[in-house]
């Protein structure tokens, strides 16, 4: 077993909410506005259907190889040979979509400081991700926890200060184009929403397991209440204007204006972001180190912490020349490289597992 | 604990913020910037720097904060564009330029006829300035807006800024005008301010009132200007009136009364109706008397009546004068009736928007008031009535 530590199943609810909320709260309702205009609000349910769906497979896999991560239930369900190769490839997948998300965050910091190079913006995140990483899933568990109210507080007492602003008008008319534009808004999300099967490298290491199932479904449903509660706002707060605006949230949060001197909120913003990102790209690093050890059949996975971290700032560089190239990427490529490998994959890996009767041969892995 | 040293040491060397580290003394604070139209394709970008000097620090006799030194000057630079001028006037400067505290933005009247989205589009696209800026269209040249000296406050900056929080105009916020403009009527109210040499002297700014009114946009060019009175009418639609007094003239020669609403509620009620377009605006307000130079008692229901009328009256021919300019003479959709009947009819509007510039004209407006006077103030009949006072007592 190369994880030891052990969390619980609320910690982990804890790591799964940032990682599917923090990219949201970046152009969340921008995308989402671009196709579903003012029905954005119900496009986060849409999208989380396919997070229930992630849970499910991953709770049922789960239970079919108790104490397995993916890439070993992978192993178990496919055999060597062709589980090395989709694991490898899986690894690529993770290395790809961490590049991107450290890309996103250095990008975004990069707007207001201008002049400090995006790869030592990159790099010092991955520097306090590789020392969470290092302390394994327990450290994880437990910095998730201690910046959950960091994350979540100023969000609520942003959307307090500009409430006198909010205009409910603006959802008007409701669904006046039909289901249909909400439904392709959900198309981007889809992504986010799957990343949600990360839960399959948690649940092996949950202290109370029967909880797991439980506090997962909560996540994705947090998940979806927050969007479409920040979907909402920022709707109400620009209306039209929504789908030319990049960072809504941002944006949401330079209208605060209190008594003329309690104003520029954007910084509260960009805490939010910077804890969503270290939470998330903490999240997938450990994904990536904790998979490719395991694919590799080593027996500790810390010497490859800093290769692979080094790895992710490279990704987060590569075939991405601009903002606007990675805007492309993340509105349609990353979301179904992310469906593919979080939810369609392990879905076939399920299915497999059933028809063939595979089960794992021990009763439980004693982890820990 | 060799690991734990390491660490704080490269932290000091990262916390500094090497790249982007900004000294206050490095800057120069921008607090208003005014743009005009300089030629041909050129424009005239003007801005009111903070002139930092010391506070209080008159100690050793050293005569600081004098009155007649100056707390702001103005610098201009010309260019194709805002980032352009920008730059000239960048050149001008020892310290940076920064906008992070620029709180008003004027635009000319000259410049303002051609289209300003242009120009905004620099300052929401840039980090730096502020979505809750104040616009203002000045009449004539916005820069001279800019050298007056303003009596109470620091600067014209602030000044103007804060006349925008006082709501006796319509403030509009950069944040107002990007929303405005993607709106579905596209139609854009800016307030408008007098020309800057108007305001120079102690006397002229005496006489003077700065506003002047509200500027129409039609998309983001400038169509016409309304008067403060007709401004009313426009707030009224807008349901953004929230400091007014009304005085009206009581029927019968009877004199004037003034009230002020406290509280008020517009809404905007479309109806399609064989193929007929009309709207309903429907008014709810109430609000105390501030002043009574008739003959009445204003404790006596049947005289708050006749009141209520005359402010019902009085609101309904404001909204009208307002609806008259926009509609007949700009048509320009400033009460945004687009976003009414989009939200109540989809189909319809989605068929007519194409054609709403011709439409807009046609609407047939009805409007209710429902004006309440709550209380008479602190007396009952006026204060100098003495022929009618037994009839008063009654």
């Amino acid at each position: 077993m190369l994880e030891t530590g052990k969390i619980s199943a609320l910690q982990m609810g804890m790591i799964i909410y940032p990682v599917l909320v923090s990219t949201a709260m970046l152009g969340g309702p921008n995308v989402m506005a671009q196709a579903a205009r003012n029905d954005l609000w119900l496009t986060p349910f849409w999208s989380s259907l396919i997070g229930f769906l992630s849970v499910f497979i991953a709770i049922q896999l789960h239970k079919r190889f108790p104490g397995m991560t993916i890439i070993e239930q992978g192993k178990a369900i496919a055999g060597t040979v062709p589980s090395a190769i989709m694991g490898l490839l899986y690894l690529l997948v993770l290395l790809q979509v961490s590049g991107v998300i450290v890309r996103e965050y250095a990008d975004f910091i990069a707007i207001f400081l201008k002049e400090t190079p995006l790869s030592v913006i990159s790099s010092a995140l991955i520097v306090v991700c590789a020392f969470a990483v290092k302390g394994g899933v327990e450290v994880l568990g437990r910095t998730a926890q201690v910046f959950f109210p960091m994350f979540i507080v100023p969000l609520l007492l942003m959307i307090g200060l500009v409430f006198p602003a909010l205009d409910p008008g603006n959802l008007f008319p409701v669904l006046d184009r039909g289901l249909l534009p909400s439904i392709k808004g959900a198309i981007t999300p889809l992504g986010w929403y799957s990343e949600v099967f990360l839960i399959s490298y948690l649940l092996p290491v949950l202290a109370n397991r029967p909880q797991g199932t439980k506090a997962a479904v909560w996540t994705v449903a947090g998940a979806m209440i927050t969007m479409t509660i920040v979907n909402l706002v920022t709707l109400f707060l620009m209306g039209d204007a929504l789908p030319n605006i990049l960072f809504p949230i941002m944006d949401t949060a330079r209208y605060v204006s209190i008594a003329d001197f309690f104003e520029n909120m954007e910084s509260a913003v960009m805490a939010i972001w910077v804890i969503g990102a270290f939470i998330k790209v903490s999240m997938f690093y450990y994904a990536t180190v904790l998979g490719t050890a395991q694919c590799l059949n080593l027996t500790c996975y810390q010497p490859l912490i800093w290769p692979i971290g080094f790895l992710i700032v490279l990704f987060s560089f590569w075939g991405i020349p601009s903002f606007a190239e990675l805007g492309a990427i993340t509105l349609i490529a990353i979301p179904a490289i992310l469906a593919w490998s979080f939810c369609f994959w392990p879905g076939c890996l399920l299915l497999y597992a059933i028809v063939r009767g595979k089960r794992s041969k021990a009763k439980e892995v004693p982890s820990g | 604990m060799r690991g734990v040293v390491l660490v704080l040491l490269v932290s000091c060397a990262l916390l500094g913020g090497c790249w982007d580290r900004t000294e206050v003394n490095d800057l120069a604070i921008i607090t208003a910037a005014a743009v005009d139209k300089a030629g041909k394709d050129e424009i005239d970008l003007s801005i009111q720097v903070f002139i930092p000097k010391e506070v209080g620090g008159g100690g050793l006799g050293v005569p600081t904060g004098s009155s007649t030194r100056e707390l702001t000057t103005v610098l201009s630079g010309k260019g194709i564009n805002i980032a352009d001028a920008m730059s000239k006037v960048q050149a001008k400067l020892s310290r940076k330029v920064f906008w992070g505290h620029c709180k008003i933005y004027l635009f000319g009247e000259e410049i303002a006829r051609e289209g300003i989205a242009d120009h905004i589009d620099f300052l929401v696209r840039h980090p730096e300035p502020r979505n809750r800026a104040y616009l203002y269209i000045s009449k004539g040249k916005a820069v001279e807006t800019l050298g007056i000296e303003s009596v109470l406050e620091r600067s014209t900056a602030e000044a103007l800024r804060e006349y925008a929080s006082l709501h006796i105009g319509m403030p509009v916020t950069l944040i107002d005008f990007r929303n405005m403009l993607k709106s579905e009527a596209q139609a854009v109210a800016i307030p408008y301010i007098q020309e800057g040499n108007k305001l120079k002297d102690k006397e002229q700014i005496q006489k003077n009132t700065p506003l002047l009114g509200t500027a129409i946009f039609k998309k983001d060019k400038l169509a016409g200007v309304l008067t403060s009175k007709a401004t009313r009418g426009l707030l009224w639609l807008r349901n953004e009136i929230t400091r007014a007094s009304i005085s009206v003239d009581l029927p019968e020669g009877q004199g004037l009364v003034s009230v002020v609403p406290i509280r008020a509620t517009t809404k905007l009620i479309p109806r399609i109706a064989n193929g007929k377009w009309s709207i309903l605006v429907k008014i709810d307000t109430e609000g105390d008397i501030v002043e009574n130079a008739t003959k009445l008692n204003m404790m006596e229901p049947s005289s708050i009546a006749l009141v209520q009328k005359s402010v019902n009256d009085e609101i309904k021919s404001r909204i009208r004068l307002a609806l008259f300019h926009l509609q007949k003479e700009f048509d320009a959709d400033a009460g945004n009736f687009a976003a009414a009947f989009h939200r109540k009819y989809p189909q319809e509007w989605e068929q007519a928007k194409p054609m709403w510039d011709a439409l807009y004209p046609q609407i047939d407006v009805n409007i209710q008031v429902q004006a309440a006077v709550r209380r008479p103030g602190l007396i009952s009949r006026p204060a100098g009535s003495t022929d009618e006072h037994g009839k008063a007592e009654k």
